[in-house]
């Protein structure tokens, strides 16, 4: 046997807790990636069996590469409500990021800020990054909303695949996250 | 702390060794998906960073299932040649017995001897009481690979995501046993 084994943390912010996949968080999944207005600005919609296999990537990528991003789930009711962390599938560009990706039910209430603001801390204190950053498509205002309120700042723009124009948003450390390893 | 525990057995034939997959087997695999004519019957070429997904998803199945694609390498060689193993993604029709190899391995029985390891594994090992094997109808050498298992086609056109295809029945246990008897040991 192979094992394959990858402790994944779980990080505890003020109304969340950032864990592991499982195969029930595909409704929250296939919600985010069915959405047009999300489709828009990652290369288009996915259906059911293509959320399953994006669940299988962010597993996956956890076992490769010892890091991922994590389920965001409520304290208060345990729904899954988007996903956020380290992420650096081969191919995309010569520096790691924090992506990240909120069901749009959810948004306005300072939820995907919290969970950057960790996964950017996690990324700094436990994989030790020397810079932290995450690409944004220039029209995407919401995500645009996220990196300012962290204090991020635009350093360039490049392309992602060699294709797709985004920004470069690089953040300053920040404190907030408790991280429990 | 959660763990995402994944454990990929080692499944070994005559020639062939069956492992879970590395990162390093990336060049290997973008090489085998960059074969346009090779992969059209399994939704045409990929560039190299939707391989690596592949790569990833193909572990978190094992993950999610507890079973999935396996990188298949050749004993006297060590190189990569194609991958299989027992599948279920979602919206499958059934459990599924899948493989692809990269042209310049085929035709040398490879596909047939992994595939022959992957279904013992799913019967002995998973209790699979039956597989299937989705395969194109204009894809005959897959077809002729379902056959050397004794597999036979059970439905034509069948409705996939967005494809159809035809589906191959393997043998069940107690037949695929009997006709395969040096897998039942190992």
């Amino acid at each position: 046997m192979t094992p394959v084994m990858s402790p994944i943390p779980v990080i505890e912010t003020e109304r969340m807790i950032l864990r592991g996949w499982c195969g029930h968080d595909l409704d929250a999944l296939a919600d985010f990636f069915g959405d047009e207005r999300n489709g828009a600005f990652i290369g288009g919609t996915k259906d059911r069996a293509q959320s399953w296999r994006q669940l299988a990537t962010f597993a996956g990528h956890w076992a490769l590469m010892g890091f991922g991003p994590f389920a965001m789930t409520l304290k208060d009711g345990g729904e899954t409500i988007g996903y956020c962390g380290p992420w650096e599938p081969a191919g995309k560009h010569d520096e790691p990021e924090i992506t990240y990706g909120l069901r749009s039910g959810y948004h306005r209430r300072g939820y995907m800020t919290e969970a950057a603001r960790a996964c950017v801390e996690y990324a700094f204190d436990h994989l030790k990054w020397p810079t932290v950053q995450s690409f944004v498509d220039k029209g995407n205002s919401a995500s645009l909303g996220v990196v300012r309120k962290l204090g991020a700042k635009l350093d360039c723009e490049t392309t992602l695949y060699g294709t797709v124009p985004v920004q470069i948003w690089r953040y300053p450390s920040l404190k907030s996250a408790e991280v429990t390893a | 702390m959660t763990k995402l525990t994944v454990f990929i057995p080692t499944l070994e034939t005559e020639r062939l060794i069956l492992r879970g997959f590395e990162e390093s087997d990336l060049d290997a695999m973008a090489a085998m998906y960059a074969d346009a004519d090779n992969m059209r019957f399994i939704g045409g070429a990929q560039p190299v960073h939707e391989v690596w997904r592949r790569i990833a998803a193909s572990i978190g199945h094992w993950a999610m299932r507890g079973f999935g694609f396996m990188a298949v390498v050749e004993k006297s060689s060590g190189d990569f040649v194609g991958q299989c193993g027992p599948l279920r993604p979602h919206a499958w029709p059934e459990n599924e017995i899948g493989y692809s190899f990269r042209r310049d391995a085929q035709g040398q029985g490879y596909a047939t001897e992994a595939a022959r390891a992957s279904l013992a594994y799913a019967y002995r090992d998973l209790g699979w009481e039956t597989a299937i094997s989705v395969i194109d109808s204009e894809n005959f050498a897959s077809q002729g690979v379902a056959k050397k298992l004794g597999a036979t086609k059970e439905q034509t056109d069948v409705s996939i995501w967005d494809f159809t295809a035809d589906i191959w029945r393997h043998l069940p246990p107690e037949d695929f046993f009997k006709s395969n008897p040096s897998t039942s040991l190992n």
